[in-house]
């Protein structure tokens, strides 16, 4: 559709306030989903007589600590991508969001070791709903990172499409963000 | 924004491009209309259906009944009754009233209203409409399963919606539908706010937008924040149903640490009271401006009306609460979403009485888009009036669950955007096909309509009063309800009456859509906005030039005016004395 691919000025600001409102919005529709599953875990976790509910081991803390590890790592390293629009940073942020993947896999394996499953209790239910979810937005990032990485290797960086790796960012921090969240209520609390 | 450099969409040469995988937003807003159009008849059927097992409990439907239920010679059976109100209601919501009113007229109105060539993102725009058919599908396919479709109301309650209350899968696919449209439609909504934002043409300020895009942009500011409420809501409902997850199960149905059925009333109707704002908004722009535009006169108190739907939207965002007022929640919660709620009338009376104003002493064409916009006024007053005895905890208690709500909430968001549809329908005809509906048909559409669609819902709140319960099979069998027969034949017949009135309509428009020959002027209502400034239909690319708007919407009557009409075009300079 737009058939130019390297804009004056005052159109590179343009396409940047255009991909910034848009994502405002964006980013208000998918914390509005987080947020409604956050209040609905507030509301059974405040109600519970007892939390964790009985019958509930401590839960793992190795998995967890490392998810969040290689996402911090992974938004510094697209931080630097931003600014360098070198190939190696992307691809570090690719790796560090596919050991992100892998180490939920490891949560998931070992929470079923010790017999917890979707459907043991609320609590295992609330775990698992919130990882299933939160996975499922960065198998899409994931997903997403394709792009930046077939632009920079072709060299083909256009100001659209810096606009576009910005908003791909901005996607990325935001669930870094919702994982932290998670990290903190779910398994440190 | 000021300026935007808009590139020329090319033609699109083949049927595909042009017709099924438009970027268009014209073809896409007629794409939706279609399929609103499909999907309010599939709704109206069940609705008459609804009526008739209420009216006439042990007679056979007529026509279609003995095909559809040969087991029972083609009477209702109970368990379809409850499939037919939950579908009825989650079809009109979702799939009639949504894709015509903000899925149609939100992409149509929206670039051309604003003076833009398209959406900001048109791609966005198409997977919308795409994901919508999905998501229709799954709707229609889950009528089909083994044990029917969604039974447990269109607010689908737990226990009703859980593996409990309905073990089929047609509720499972109700959710997934529902979650499907959830995401379209918020796509379409940050589509329609960004481009409102950055593609107005230069010169046009937000309040000299025309009160149409005032309300579609609002109502797409309330999809994008509470779309996502209900889209968790009912992929915690999927989980609770395919993966055994626990959160709305309680009692001996969990197996520790138990959920909590009302947790989901509470996102439900976090997500639901702005649901009906969300549909009621954009007919009550339509409606300002072509109260405006029929009476000859600038709208009274544009820019109050303006800034009072803002209010109503921001309020509608804190008083979910009085969807649950039986719910056992505390009494200080309860005052405060009654106070809340009762504070909504103030701007709503605003506007109303802006509305008024602007009727008041105008030259008035009654022609079919004005009389659907005076049935509004109508229709709309009568159902915010009656908002206010459920708002009232005390009366509420009593009406709850009655027949008083269900003629309330049909007034409300049924038959106002109903009507504000059918106006809008009549009034961009020459914009969207390029030809003019038939007058006369239209008119007997309005008044048949109107006569069918108030004998209906005021009945409705009449038995409702009367104490009869909604969503009750066969209600006669309950002795205090049995005088209540002769009104609810009544009603019954005042729906048929509206149903059959509707295939006027759509006579009227297949035939004007496909066979009219006698092309539409480029400006038939003599109407200023910028849409009437390009030709009939719209071109291909809207606007050859980007214009400049210099004064608002809605200059009518001007006694300076020299030109030998009584309207300005957006285009020109206000004419002073
Ligand atoms: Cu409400």
């Amino acid at each position: 559709m737009m058939t130019k691919t390297q804009l004056i000025p005052g159109e590179i600001r343009q396409a940047k306030a255009i991909g910034s409102i848009a994502m405002v919005f964006v980013l208000v529709s998918f914390s509005m989903l987080f947020a409604t599953l956050f209040m609905g875990y507030a509301a059974l976790r405040t109600s519970a007589p007892v939390w964790p509910p009985m019958g509930m081991d401590n839960l793992p803390m190795l998995y967890p600590i490392l998810s969040t590890i290689f996402i911090a790592i992974s938004s510094l390293c697209w931080n630097m991508f931003e600014k360098t629009l070198k190939l190696s940073w992307v691809l570090a942020t690719l790796v560090l969001g596919l050991a992100f993947t892998a180490s939920q896999f490891g949560l998931w394996s070992e929470l079923k070791l010790h017999g917890i499953l979707a459907g043991t209790g609320v609590f295992a239910s609330v775990i698992y709903t919130f990882t299933w979810i939160h996975m499922a937005h960065i198998a899409v990032a994931l997903a997403l990172l394709i792009w930046p990485i077939v632009w920079v290797k072709k060299e083909q960086v256009t100001d659209i499409r810096a606009v576009k790796i910005t908003s791909i960012g901005k996607f990325w921090h935001f669930l870094g963000i919702i994982w932290a969240l998670m990290f903190v209520t779910l398994f440190v609390l | 924004m000021a300026f935007f450099e808009q590139h020329m969409h090319p033609v699109p040469k083949t049927f595909l491009s042009k017709y099924i995988f438009s970027f268009d937003h014209k073809v896409i807003g007629k794409q939706f209309l279609w399929y609103g159009i499909f999907f309010l008849g599939i709704g109206g059927i069940m609705a008459l259906m609804i009526r008739w097992a209420l009216a006439f409990p042990d007679q056979a439907f007529p026509i279609i009944g003995q095909f559809m239920f040969p087991e029972t010679g083609g009477i209702i059976p109970p368990d379809t009754y409850a499939m037919l109100f939950t579908m009825h209601g989650t079809i009109m919501i979702f799939y009639a009233i949504t894709p015509i009113l903000i899925g149609a007229f939100g992409n149509f109105c929206i670039p051309l209203m604003i003076g833009a060539r398209d959406m900001v993102f048109p791609l966005l725009n198409m997977l919308s409409f795409w994901l919508a058919i999905i998501s229709g599908l799954l709707l229609v396919g889950s009528l089909f399963t083994p044990l029917g479709a969604a039974a447990g109301g269109w607010t689908s309650y737990p226990t009703l919606s859980t593996l409990i209350g309905s073990p089929g899968t047609g509720q499972t696919l109700w959710a997934l539908a529902i979650f499907v449209l959830g995401v379209s439609s918020t796509m379409g909504a940050i589509n329609y706010i960004t481009t409102i934002i950055v593609l107005r043409a230069p010169g046009m300020g937000y309040f000299d937008m025309p009160l149409t895009v005032w309300g579609l942009w609002l109502t797409a500011i309330l999809n994008a924040i509470f779309l996502p409420v209900l889209g968790a809501g009912v992929l915690l409902l999927i989980f609770d149903r395919v993966f055994g997850t626990q959160f709305f199960l309680a009692g001996a149905a969990a197996t520790s640490g138990a959920g909590d059925p009302v947790l989901f009333q509470h996102v439900f109707w976090i997500f639901g009271h702005p649901e009906v704002y969300i549909l009621i908004l954009p007919a009550w722009g339509i409606v300002s401006d072509l109260l405006s535009f029929f009476a000859r006169k600038p709208a009274f108190g544009a820019k109050a009306t303006a800034l009072s739907m803002t209010a109503v939207t921001v309020l509608s965002t804190l008083v979910y609460g009085h969807h649950m007022f039986t719910t056992q929640m505390s009494p200080l919660l309860t005052q405060s979403f009654m106070t809340l709620t009762m504070t909504i009338s103030i701007p709503s009376a605003i506007f109303f009485a802006n509305w008024l104003g602007t009727i008041w002493r105008g030259s008035i064409r009654f022609d079919s888009p004005m009389l659907f916009s005076l049935g509004v006024v109508f229709v709309f007053g009568l159902g915010g009036l009656t908002g206010l005895y459920l708002a009232t905890v005390t009366t509420d208690l009593y009406l709850h669950d009655t027949y008083f709500v269900v003629g309330h909430f049909h007034y409300t968001m049924a038959a106002s955007v109903l009507l504000g549809g059918f106006a809008a329908i009549y009034f961009w005809m020459p914009k969207m096909f390029g030809v003019m509906c038939n007058e006369t048909l239209a008119k007997w559409h309005f008044w048949l309509t109107m006569l069918g669609l108030n004998g209906v819902f005021m009945g409705m709140m009449v038995v409702g009063y009367a104490g009869m319960h909604r969503r009750i099979y066969n209600p006669f069998i309950y002795e205090h309800l049995q005088r209540l027969i002769p009104i609810n034949e009544f009603i019954t017949w005042s729906a048929i009456l509206m149903g059959l009135s509707q295939i006027i309509f759509v006579v009227n428009f297949v035939h004007t859509v496909f066979f009219k020959k006698e092309k539409a002027t480029q400006n038939p209502w003599n109407v200023g906005t910028l849409e009437w400034t390009i030709p009939s239909p719209a071109p291909n690319y809207n606007f050859k030039e980007i214009p400049v708007v210099k004064c608002g919407p809605h200059e009518f009557s001007n006694p300076n005016l020299t030109t030998g009409r009584d309207f300005q075009y957006q285009t020109e300079e206000l004419v002073k004395a």
